[in-house]
């Protein structure tokens, strides 16, 4: 009997050294983890000070107008590890709720999912991943998803977007991702390339459901198509733009060998040169690529355009006759209209001040409308006209016209706005010439994206 | 008995595996915490060293900008907001050209006064723009302590720089601008332009 119970004693033991040795193995599991599964409390609660301390929640919060917003929470408690290369990642889903003075409210996401990604424990990252969400199983790998991945950078704010076809970057497109570099293809050398885009939200309010949808172009500026409501108790949905937000895009480019002469044994160019990017043309109708209003000091955002929008020293409003976009000096620019030359000024240096009444550089292009109307559009403050051009020529919408620059009045002041200033009179009157302006712009001087 | 001493050994060997284990799990999970607790470490120590690289703010910073009151600005002994064509032919004495003009730009007439050191443009009684390029016209900024500082073409930029300490650091082709307030404290389009040449600056433009 005594000998059965010290059998049964040992017995025990042996299971809680089996027991404690599969414990260790579970925390070892989590320190190192290869599957989804939920993230060590400590871990958690840490980043959730380095978050707290680093005032993200700030940068999660989404202004749609003056009154309201839209939060996005993470939810700390449901965060789980993933894993992408050699990188470790822990995932903490983002849900949003709209607020404004009147109400707050849940919101649907139709064609989205978000994340906070804490990458290595120390980047964190917005996720914004569109595409195929599996409803009964929203926590994706992403080694499975098919859609868009917006990944912005919660410090730097640079943005990374990379197209997934099942797990995979797709190849055609120019976002590289770490796993497409890793292909055979040879590599000499690359850079990073920034430019500014932006993304379009739309909301609509389902009043007899009291729901509130949410959908995200992160490409475009496109509407939803209605399907996405359609499983819904809605009865009529309309969508309405809340909100743009521009990015700062960036894309590692990569250039392939550059070609060897054979002639000279192999000389060639010089190896690990890229060749020079085209300069990519804006749109018909914008005057350059990624048109928007500059700003007429740090605080008038609405300051560039035409009207009364200029502030005087003594605080009352001052009229302003054309619209200026900002143009970083030697921006290749483009006519807004079709037309014929009808005045240069090309004598200004670079830089150069002449008084405070000066248009610097310009060129004056005129366009006879379908209606027989004759409208004159000025571009001022250039470096430079196109040396091919004079008066009598005739220039369309894909012939540059001229370099940005800074001369004439814009010499000086408007320290951080470098612009080209554009102005039109139809029939000698002066008109806002943002209606042949290609992009649009919202009533606080931000672009709304109208890709051709 | 031979199975009671193989039971022993089992367990003595399963034993000194669970404490191994659990010692390497241990020193692993130190590790990793050690890890994550620099992670967390440098973020504040980042914070820290950008607190103590705080300076005394000597005047109103916004952005990349600095601000100043319409009220704290001088031009030639006349008070900023207080310049018109009449203060200006009653205080310049060696006034060298009048003249009235259309601009293309304003679609408006501009007179344009101007003497040995500057020139004024004023639309009616507005005043649009003021050039210093000599040093015969000062500029007085009133700091935030009271104390003036006077600048006129030929001033050496160390006080800009210590004063308004934004402005100069995103200063853009040698240029370095201040935007006004309006008496009421609205941030207006106006601006003063210092032009820097080696170290002193070369002309002073206000724009309107």
């Amino acid at each position: 009997m005594k000998r059965n119970f010290i059998l049964l004693k040992m017995e025990l033991l042996v299971l809680l050294c089996i027991l404690g040795t599969l414990s260790s193995c579970q925390k070892d599991t989590l320190l190192k983890p290869t599957l989804p599964s939920s993230a060590s409390s400590f871990v958690i609660d840490s980043l959730k000070i380095v978050f707290d301390h680093s005032d993200f929640q700030k940068k999660l919060t989404t202004k749609t107008n003056e009154n309201s917003n839209i939060l996005w929470t993470p939810q700390w408690n449901n965060s789980f590890y993933n894993e992408d290369a050699n990188d470790e990642y822990i995932y903490v889903p983002l849900i949003p709720k709209y607020e404004d003075s009147k109400m707050s409210k849940s919101i649907k996401l139709v064609n989205q999912l978000q994340y906070l990604l804490i990458k290595n424990k120390t980047e964190f990252i917005k996720a914004t991943y569109t595409g195929l969400v599996n409803k009964s199983k929203p926590n994706f790998k992403i080694k499975e998803i098919t859609g868009t991945l917006v990944m912005n950078n919660l410090e730097n704010n640079n943005t990374f977007i990379y197209d997934y076809e099942k797990g995979l970057v797709k190849p055609n497109l120019n976002k590289v991702s770490k796993s497409s570099r890793k292909s055979n293809m040879t590599i000499m050398s690359g850079q990073l390339e920034c430019h500014t885009t932006l993304s379009c939200t739309f909301t609509a309010v389902c009043s007899n459901a009291n729901m509130v949808f949410f959908y995200s172009d992160m490409t475009g500026c496109n509407p939803p198509s209605s399907d996405y409501t359609a499983d819904s108790p809605c009865t009529q949905v309309i969508w309405s733009l809340a909100y743009t937000t521009p990015h700062q895009i960036c894309q590692w480019v990569e250039y392939p060998d550059p070609p060897t002469l054979p002639s000279d044994g192999g000389g060639g160019s010089d190896p690990g040169t890229p060749p020079i990017p085209s300069e990519p043309k804006p749109c018909p109708g914008d005057p350059i690529k990624n048109t928007t209003i500059a700003k007429s000091s740090p605080t008038n955002v609405n300051g560039g355009r035409y009207g009364n929008t200029r502030i005087n020293l003594d605080g009352t409003t001052r009229f302003h006759g054309g619209v200026d976009i900002y143009a970083q000096p030697n921006t290749p620019l483009y006519p807004i209209l079709n037309g014929t030359v009808v005045r240069i000024v090309n004598n200004i240096a670079p830089g150069q001040y002449v008084n405070s009444r000066s248009f610097g550089n310009l060129i004056e292009i005129e366009t006879t409308l379908s209606t027989g109307e004759k409208v004159r559009t000025l571009y001022a403050h250039l470096n430079s006209i196109t040396g091919s051009l004079q008066v009598g020529s005739n220039v369309s919408a894909d012939i540059n016209i001229g370099l940005t620059g800074r001369t004439g009045n814009a010499a000086r002041g408007y320290g951080g706005s470098p612009h080209v200033h554009i102005q039109t009179k139809v029939n000698n009157t002066s008109v806002n010439p943002e209606q042949f302006i290609r992009t649009k712009f919202s009533s606080n001087g931000t672009p709304i994206v109208n890709p051709c | 008995m031979l199975i009671s001493k193989i039971m022993k050994k089992t367990i003595l060997f399963l034993a000194i595996f669970f404490v191994i284990t659990t010692i390497y799990v241990l020193k692993a999970n130190n590790h990793s915490l050690a890890h994550l607790r620099e992670s967390v470490s440098n973020t504040f120590t980042k914070t820290k060293n950008e607190n103590k690289n705080n300076r005394l703010i000597e005047e109103e910073e916004y952005g990349d900008s600095n601000l100043i009151s319409v009220n704290n600005v001088s031009i030639g002994g006349i008070k900023l907001n207080e310049i018109t064509p009449n203060s200006v032919l009653s205080s310049f004495t060696n006034l060298r050209s009048q003249i009235t003009e259309y601009s293309e730009m304003y679609d408006a007439n501009v007179t344009v006064y101007t003497t040995d050191s500057g020139e004024y443009s004023f639309i009616g009684n507005k005043l649009l723009s003021i050039v210093i390029y000599d040093e015969g016209i000062t500029v007085e900024l009133k700091k935030l302590d009271g104390q003036i500082l006077r600048i006129t073409s030929g001033t050496e930029t160390d006080e800009l720089e210590t004063y308004y300490n934004n402005a100069f650091a995103s200063q853009i082709n040698n240029q370095m601008v201040i935007y006004l307030k309006s008496s009421s404290g609205i941030v207006t389009d106006a601006s003063i332009t210092f032009t820097m040449v080696s170290g002193s600056v070369n002309s002073i433009t206000l724009q309107n």
